[in-house]
């Protein structure tokens, strides 16, 4: 892609701080300024209710979403478990690593592992164990 | 075999011929709207007047070539044609959000070229996707670039997703879109759920899972690292994504099909098998031909050292013989020469006097004597008869001094002799109490096999049982709270203790009785943690010796009774889940098997905590979203639920989705679920279809605006964002 390229504005300096953000600072961002108009709005209805005696009618009908809103809330339905190691259904908990087994002969072969290598089966579950 | 036909080999990435730019003839000072669909792996882009959008992976990579030392900029396939160029890729996406303003740049430069707008500036109106409710600042730095940059005349952004399901429910033309119906979009990063109600998006019932493909290929990736944790070659995310689009569906019920996976024959043949490329070791493998030369080589080498070695014998015997001539016709000159002369003669051989001239000659002679014979026989010469000590029974006071010498010797000799025979004696009785032994067992054996077997077998099952014993102890003793290894430290203290036996007593009485019995010992033995491997060795040997004859003699016992296979054994499920190869296939080891990762993987929409993701699956969200309507709202909305993305291509998702939402409906409601019909493009066809309307001009967001508002604020519309927009009519 080395054709000129005549459409560009050779006028236009780039925005400086375009770099400099990263992802975390970006969603700060985001979560501040959703907080400092939830906190206009919460004035705003006050103020209202100081006038009127009652919920002002000039509020939008329904509250603005954000990028931090609409995020699904964590789950409230019991987990199921799983085995760590083939997928199945683990029924089981290896006191020592914390791993979860199907049966016996998983448990055979989790008996033999590494702490390295029950520390990932733990990671990709998203468990991170303490250090003892 | 049916599971051969499972076998797919790893397709290898065809390279992609750059498209060529259009001609910018047609759309020249037209105005034409410009549609950009901006996903986060794929590119769209296309005048809406055309019917197809060009595509390109959304990835931009600076790199310069060795071989010119040219800086290039490659976009989209371009960057799969050169190895070094693919890690240096960037994509304007970090996940879910616009964040990389560099590459965004370049990628609408691409957009641009490719439709081969030659003028000194975009002249278009633009329509183009953001993230649903995406971060204000993308869309602010997105603005700024598309109308600083390229002096775009008014710009609009949508919600692709919305789009798609405009695409697919098109109003006719002059009727307002006003249909109802829950989107479901599977993206690349993030799975959301949009409401629209009378054609309007309702964002603010809007959810989104931080779960889509991107994700899933990466949790593909883990599940077979884990599995094959020794696998020879690398598995790109490239592959894993060709394998998730290719082997991986949704389970419609996943607990019960992972009951009937919990069968190791139906995990067997629910399997899929990916070969990788491998090459051959051609130099392992020899045929019989060559091995027999090599065997031919091997015994030529050895025959010619012998041949040497046996010629260098001759010679050194050949040189004695020669001496020893010499030395004897020196001696028969003694007799001619007069004493002087001979004295000198001898003086000048290197001999003192005519003993040692004897003494040489005798040596030689004897050793001569010992080659020829060694020579003839090949063997060791053996005294046949046991030799004989004469002067032992003479008494000392018959002997001279140079008597009792030689009687002290023959006394010696007669001793080593005499224990060398009572060994040799032992040697013979252990030998026939060996042969009593087996014969005895012979005739135990042919009397009653069974019982004998038996009784062996009984042996073999103790002896396994006590290295199992043993295994167990030493699995117990490195957990430092076991019982074993509790007992362990008692028995250090109670040894280590000194007041066992207070001291004086000790001495007055002599009291300690430590190691009276035999038994006591076994302490040591017991508090030795590593000393353990001498008797495992010979409970080994025994072991394998008992195996041997049960072997061989009782038919009933098999290799696969052996120590060594049962312990080798592993359960049928696990080698179903995943089937080990021998050594030295190398086929084999680079293949992956899949089978219950072809259905764990989508399983995480619905429920993201299994790879660790703190979310509501699909389920509950679809639960939750459809919660805050009423019953009438609600039959409105599921009559039409639309899925569409890339993922919503996998099989079996729609039946997921209707099993997932049926029992939460009260059962007369009617519940319908469509893909769109070309998933991965009908947004962006939504939204040529929309920029063809008049609304669109309305919904835009010229450059005055921009100018006066700033790049974060848009106008509110049916199909476009909700976050900091104003209302326009």
């Amino acid at each position: 892609m080395h054709l000129p390229r005549p459409f560009k504005n050779p006028n236009y300096m780039k925005n400086a701080n375009r770099r400099t953000k990263n992802l975390k600072a970006v969603l700060a961002q985001e979560r501040e300024r959703e907080r400092v108009e939830r906190e206009r709005r919460r004035l705003e209805k006050e103020e209202n209710m100081d006038v009127d005696g009652e919920p002002g009618e000039s509020t939008p009908d329904e509250e603005m979403p954000t990028y931090a809103s609409i995020e699904a809330p964590p789950s409230v339905l019991p987990q199921r478990r799983y085995c760590d190691i083939t997928g199945l259904e683990g029924p089981y908990t290896d006191p020592a690593t914390g791993l979860r087994y199907h049966d016996k002969s998983v448990y055979e072969l989790l008996k033999g592992l590494s702490a390295t290598a029950a520390k990932d089966y733990l990671a990709a579950r998203g468990v991170n164990p303490i250090v003892r | 075999m049916a599971e051969q036909l499972h076998i797919t080999r790893i397709h290898l990435p065809t390279l992609q011929t750059p498209p060529t730019p259009a001609s910018y003839d047609k759309h020249r000072g037209q105005g034409t709207p410009l549609i950009i669909d901006n996903g986060s792996t794929t590119l769209r882009f296309g005048f809406c007047t055309s019917a197809t959008p060009r595509c390109q992976p959304n990835t931009v990579s600076k790199y310069k070539e060795r071989r010119t030392n040219k800086p290039l900029l490659l976009f989209g396939h371009g960057v799969d044609t050169e190895s070094g160029a693919k890690s240096q890729a960037k994509t304007p996406w970090e996940g879910d959000v616009l964040l990389n303003f560099d590459a965004l740049e370049n990628a609408l430069d691409y957009a641009f070229i490719q439709l081969g707008i030659d003028a000194s500036s975009v002249e278009h109106p633009v329509l183009m996707t953001e993230r649903l409710c995406s971060p204000l600042h993308s869309r602010g730095l997105t603005s700024e670039l598309i109308f600083e940059q390229y002096s775009v005349p008014s710009l609009a952004y949508c919600v692709d997703s919305v789009m798609s399901f405009y695409h697919n429910n098109l109003p006719p033309s002059s009727v307002p879109f006003s249909s109802d119906g829950l989107v479901v979009s599977f993206n690349s990063a993030s799975t959301s759920v949009v409401p629209i109600m009378q054609g309007k998006g309702l964002m603010s019932h809007a959810k989104r899972i931080p779960w889509g493909a991107n994700q899933a290929t990466d949790y593909l990736l883990k599940l077979i690292q884990l599995k094959y944790p020794t696998f020879p070659t690398r598995v790109t995310n490239t592959q894993s994504t060709w394998m998730l689009q290719n082997f991986c569906e949704f389970a419609i019920d996943y607990p019960t099909l992972l009951r009937t996976l919990k069968d190791p024959l139906r995990l067997r043949a629910s399997e899929r098998i990916i070969q990788f490329p491998f090459m051959v070791n051609a130099a392992e493998e020899k045929t019989e031909e060559e091995l027999a030369r090599i065997a031919e080589r091997k015994r030529e080498q050895g025959r010619m050292l012998q041949e040497i070695a046996a010629k260098s014998r001759m010679e050194k015997l050949l040189q004695k013989e020669n001496d020893l001539q010499y030395m004897l016709n020196l001696r028969e000159r003694r007799d001619e020469e007069t004493k002087k002369e001979w004295e000198n003669t001898l003086q000048e051989e290197g001999f003192e006097n005519d003993g040692e001239l004897d003494s040489a000659i005798k040596k030689l002679e004897s050793d001569l004597k010992k080659a020829r014979k060694k020579e003839a026989d090949g063997g060791e010469p053996e005294d046949p008869e046991p030799p004989s000590f004469p002067l032992i029974d003479v008494p000392d006071a018959d002997l001279d001094e140079d008597g009792l010498r030689e009687k002290r010797k023959q006394r010696l000799m007669k001793a080593g002799y005499d224990a060398r025979e009572r060994a040799k004696r032992e040697k013979e009785r252990e030998r026939e109490e060996r042969e009593a032994e087996e014969r005895r067992e012979e005739e135990e054996r042919d009397r009653d096999l069974t019982g004998w077997a038996g009784k062996l077998r009984k042996e073999q099952e103790a002896i396994m049982n006590k290295i199992k014993e043993r295994n167990r102890r030493r699995a117990a003793l490195t957990d430092r709270k076991s019982a074993a290894a509790q007992a362990r430290m008692k028995s250090i203290a109670n040894l280590a203790a000194d007041d066992r036996v207070p001291k004086k007593r000790r001495k007055a009485t002599g009291e300690d009785m430590f190691g009276a019995d035999d038994a006591d010992w076994a302490i040591y033995r017991k508090i030795n943690t590593a000393a353990a491997s001498s008797d495992e060795e010979e409970d080994l040997v025994t072991l394998q010796a008992v195996e041997q004859k049960l072997l061989q003699y009782d038919p009933s016992f098999t290799a696969e009774h052996t120590h060594a296979s049962l312990s080798a054994q592993r359960s049928a499920l696990l080698s179903a889940f995943r089937p080990q190869y021998e050594d030295g296939d190398i086929e084999g080891k680079t293949r992956l098997h899949l089978n219950v990762e072809r259905w764990r993987v989508c399983e995480a929409w619905f429920s993201p905590s299994m790879a660790g993701i703190d979310s509501a699956g699909l389920g509950e969200v679809l639960q939750g979203a459809l919660s805050r309507f009423s019953d009438q709202e609600k039959s409105r909305l599921v009559k039409n639920v639309f899925v569409t993305g890339g993922p919503s291509q996998f099989s079996g998702l729609l039946d997921r989705m209707y099993a997932a939402l049926r029992p939460i409906l009260p059962p007369e409601m009617p519940l319908e679920i469509v893909r769109a019909a070309d998933p991965m493009t009908d947004a962006w066809k939504g939204m040529a279809d929309f920029a063809k309307t008049d609304e669109f001009n309305r919904v835009s967001v010229t450059k005055e605006e921009y100018e006066e508002w700033g790049g974060e604020r848009i106008k509110r519309w049916w199909g476009g964002n909700w976050n900091s927009s104003v209302l326009v009519d």
